[in-house]
């Protein structure tokens, strides 16, 4: 009669950690059943490894932070009817019509837009880059194939809310619903301040009423759907046409002041904590324009929430 | 798919294996994602070695490399007696580089592990790499894996305490399934 098999330790090693055949994990369950000493040692460290798998399980699924965000500019699925098309992708445009620069009413109709698509309880990316139309025909191209009820997504609307978006859209809805669509500098035409509450910074909103004085126009934008998108992307261009794209999100904790630049040539992005929020900034231009730029932002969005 | 698409869904992984391995920052977070960001960038600028190379085997290895070398950067500056980590934190020997953790079994167990265990360790426990893959992540042979493994888990075992041990005549490893 043949000797049974010596098992080793290194076998145990692998057993635990799914390394050995059909034929072997036979020979050592018969061995375990056996030895009471190697099925502690193996019922032991099967615990520490669902414990380490358990004690950083969550990190996966924590929205990825903007400094880490590869993309520069974001595609909705090619199945969408109206695309999000920023001009720096090699995705196909539909229409070659020059997207024209928009003033700041028309900013503060694309906040309105935002703002009626979550007040009616509706998730929605959906504007073309040719804002043209009044505001009832961007709520009308709302489409139904990439709307859901707002329960079913409970993230977007609270990181929209947290960064400022969501509360002020809301607020120039109502001013919109009663004719006074407000105008540059936050102000509407029947002389109402649309203007967060103090101690309330919303970045978002500041955002968009400083990029006229940036000289920047906006060809789209893209609100976050996912846990892990940022809060809020504008697909911009410089008055040289220059592609460039900024995106908000929540800070994911309090961070110290600092521009953090990210290099994967010809593509730079810059990103920076701002209060509650975090910015980052991507595009091609030369890392010195990139930068200025950034500073320049940072610089209104600081002087702005610092009036608030 | 092209690279960037990969280390876009990689990304993630990356980020849980940077935050278990390092914790020399005081937030720990910033560091394993300074580690990761310099592996992205990397990639993205060199590209991967071969096109049939495992992306996420070289993605490894290179977060595993800056990683060592900050380490090492942080041992150099506390044989300098310099008092600041690279990331800010405060240094002295290698325990500290898992303080933040050790406030709980684990984060203890892990503090108590050498670089090299804790690197075998995570990457075939927590991120589910075959003992092949992890040899050529490590440059080390199986053998040398394995006994990095007895190691650490010998390691984890004796900073977890004393067990108390199982009902006799009933092997704990023996359950009933539904």
């Amino acid at each position: 009669m043949a000797a049974p098999p010596i098992i080793s330790e290194e076998d145990l090693h692998a057993f635990v950690d799914g390394e050995t055949d059909a034929q072997t994990n036979s020979l050592i369950l018969a061995h375990l059943a056996t030895s009471r000493a190697d099925a502690a040692r193996v019922e032991n460290w099967r615990r520490q490894n669902d414990m380490i798998r358990a004690g950083f399980a969550k990190i996966e699924h924590e929205p990825i932070p903007l400094s880490l965000s590869l993309k520069p500019a974001r595609n909705l699925p090619s199945d969408t009817p109206v695309r999000l098309v920023p001009r720096a992708t090699d995705a196909p445009i539909i229409e070659e019509v020059s997207p024209p620069s928009l003033h700041a009413g028309d900013l503060a109709k694309l906040c309105a837009a935002i703002g009626i698509a979550f007040a009616g309880g509706m998730m929605a990316a959906l504007v073309t880059p040719h804002v043209t139309g009044p505001l009832a025909d961007l709520a009308s191209s709302r489409s139904p194939s990439i709307t859901r009820a707002e329960d079913s997504l409970p993230l977007p609307s609270q990181t929209l809310q947290i960064a400022g978006l969501r509360e002020a859209s809301l607020r120039e809805t109502s001013l919109v619903d009663k004719g006074a669509v407000p105008e540059a500098g936050g102000k509407s035409k029947d002389g109402i301040t649309a203007k967060a509450p103090p101690n309330d910074f919303s970045p978002a909103p500041l955002l968009f009423r400083d990029l006229a004085a940036l000289e920047l126009s906006v060809a789209g934008f893209q609100i976050g759907t996912a846990e892990r998108d940022p809060a809020l992307c504008l697909f911009l261009a410089t008055k040289a046409d220059e592609p460039l794209t900024i995106c908000l999100a929540k800070a994911q904790a309090p961070e110290n002041f600092g521009f953090r630049t990210t290099e994967a040539a010809p593509l730079r992005s810059i990103d920076w904590p701002e209060k509650t929020s975090h910015f980052a900034l991507a595009g091609y231009l030369p890392q010195r324009a990139l930068m200025e730029l950034a500073q320049r932002i940072h610089a209104r969005i600081g002087a702005s929430s610092a009036s608030q | 798919m092209s690279l960037r698409d990969d280390l876009g869904l990689i990304t993630p992984r990356l980020r849980r294996y940077a935050r278990a391995l390092s914790g020399a920052a005081s937030i720990p977070g910033e560091t394993a994602d300074a580690l990761v960001q310099r592996t992205l960038t990397y990639a993205l600028q060199t590209g991967p070695l071969s096109p049939r190379s495992d992306t996420a085997v070289w993605l490894y290895s290179l977060l595993t490399q800056f990683h060592r070398d900050a380490e090492n950067r942080l041992r150099g500056a506390a044989a300098a007696g310099e008092s600041q980590s690279l990331y800010g934190g405060s240094i002295g020997d290698k325990t500290i580089a898992h303080a933040h953790l050790a406030a709980d079994g684990l984060g203890a167990g892990l503090a108590s592990l050498s670089l090299e265990e804790r690197e075998a360790l995570l990457l075939v426990v927590l991120e589910n790499f075959s003992y092949s893959q992890v040899s050529h992540i490590l440059r080390i042979s199986r053998g040398v894996l394995i006994e990095r493994l007895a190691h650490a888990r010998t390691a984890l075992t004796n900073a977890a305490g004393p067990k108390p041990s199982p009902v006799p005549g009933r092997p704990s490893y023996l359950r009933l399934v539904k």
